[in-house]
Parts: C-alpha cells; sequence; structure tokens
C-alpha cells in the first residue's frame, strides 16, 4: 500500500515557524491486492542490504 | 492506546486482513502518549512471523510569493543510512525503512532502537509518525535561506508490504501480502 504523510509548517513575519499548524495529514491508498515485491523496490533493497535473501 | 480512524481495510486471504488506521494515539511504556501516528496492522495466521517492509521518499519545499525552493541535503534513516533528500518529484530517491543489518520495519537500527511496533499471536501493528524535530530542524533551515518564505512542506511518501513467511517443501520463504504500488 501506499501513504503519504504531509506537515505543513507556517513561517511567521519575524521567520520563524510555528507548529500549531504542523499536525500530520495522511493519504493512504491501498487496493488489497497480493502481489509480489515490485522490481524497482527489490533494487533499492538491494543496493540498501547486501546479504538480503532474495524476496518473492 | 486510543485507536485511530480506519483509512483501509482490506482481506489479504482467508482469515487474514489489514486495516490502515490514521491519527491513532499510541502510549509509550515510559507512559509517554505520542498522537497523530499511523498504524499498519495485520490480523490473522503466521502473525508473529509477519514483518513490515517499509519504502519511504522525502520531499521539502519553501513557498514564497516569487518562487518555490525545493530543499536538499540528507534525512536521518534509523538504520543509519542516510535518505537524499528528492529534489525532482518524477525522480523519488527511495530509501528503505528498516533496521541496520535487517530491512524490516521492525529490525533494530544503528543505535538499536526498532520502530514503533507491537506483534503477537495474531496481530502484526506498525506504527509511525514521520518528520518529526528533525523535519522541523530542516524546515526551519530552509526558511531561514528563503526569508520570503510564508510556508514550508515536508512530505514522506511511503510504499509498505507486509512480508509473511510461505512454506516452500521445508524451507520458508518470504512472500508480500498487501502490497499496491
Amino acid at each position: 500500500m501506499s501513504w503519504v504523510a504531509t506537515t505543513k509548517f507556517k513561517v511567521d513575519t519575524s521567520g520563524k515557524l510555528t507548529i500549531g499548524d504542523s499536525k500530520i495529514k495522511y493519504n493512504v491508498e491501498a487496493s488489497g491486492q497480493v502481489k509480489a515485491l515490485p522490481a524497482d523496490m527489490r533494487k533499492v533493497l538491494a543496493a540498501n542490504y547486501k546479504d538480503i535473501a532474495d524476496l518473492q | 492506546m486510543t485507536l485511530g480512524k480506519i483509512a483501509h481495510k482490506g482481506s489479504v486471504g482467508k482469515g487474514r486482513k489489514v486495516e490502515v488506521r490514521t491519527d491513532e494515539e499510541v502510549a509509550l511504556s515510559s507512559g509517554k502518549k505520542v498522537p497523530s501516528m499511523i498504524a499498519l496492522e495485520y490480523t490473522g495466521a503466521d502473525a508473529v512471523k509477519s514483518k513490515w517492509l517499509q519504502f519511504v521518499w522525502f520531499e521539502l519545499v519553501a513557498t514564497a510569493p516569487d518562487k518555490n525552493t525545493t530543499g536538499t541535503g540528507t534525512f536521518p534513516m534509523n538504520s543509519g543510512k542516510d535518505l537524499q533528500l528528492t529534489t525532482e518529484s518524477a525522480k523519488p530517491v527511495w530509501g528503505v525503512d528498516g533496521g541496520a543489518s535487517e530491512p524490516f520495519y521492525e529490525a533494530p537500527g544503528a543505535e538499536g532502537a526498532q520502530g514503533l511496533n507491537i506483534r503477537n499471536a495474531s496481530t502484526s501493528t506498525m506504527f509511525d509518525d514521520p518528520g518529526g524535530d528533525t523535519a522541523l530542524s530542516m524546515a526551519q533551515s530552509l526558511s531561514s535561506a528563503r526569508p520570503k518564505a510564508t510556508e514550508v512542506v515536508f512530505t514522506a511518501h511511503f510504499d509498505s508490504y507486509l512480508m509473511q513467511p510461505q512454506k516452500s517443501g521445508l524451507v520458508d520463504t518470504p512472500r508480500v501480502v498487501g502490497g499496491d504500488h
């Protein structure tokens, strides 16, 4: 599933960030489909973990 | 713990389901309560052996009346492998939101800390609240470099998979369920 977390920081006139409006907002997209790990994600995995066994 | 709002609910096989909740409040063993978390929960067989594998890319953008500015630099990851901020959203720089030596979210990081999770015989749940103080600090730096900025937005994009053992002869090999890329 894919999801996105967005945090918005307002900047006041003095240049400081106000965190009052910084609550994380989530957007979730999922179909519930069962599927294999995509090839591009496998590449990311292999680039970061040399010893990982092949994932189906 | 205060359960969040259900954002997704789906079946990933007979008696197996995945649920995603947002704005969940989690009480840590220290007593501290963490609000606004997202919970990815699997319920069903093999829950104890189930693990979450999560990929991520980050972007930071300052908005000003004259133009927008994209942040650069790296975001520190629990694994110890810092992830470069993406500067062109069409070309995301993906990383693994996992441990130091294992890619799973629940695996110990470079300093021993695990991604927040609960696993038992029937459920495997991971909790996340991306950004935190690091995002605030990076947003402040970008804002300082762009004096006309009125807003800075930190966005974390995730692709999450539940990994479960699959019988293959006498060997358990991982398989993916619940993925949606």
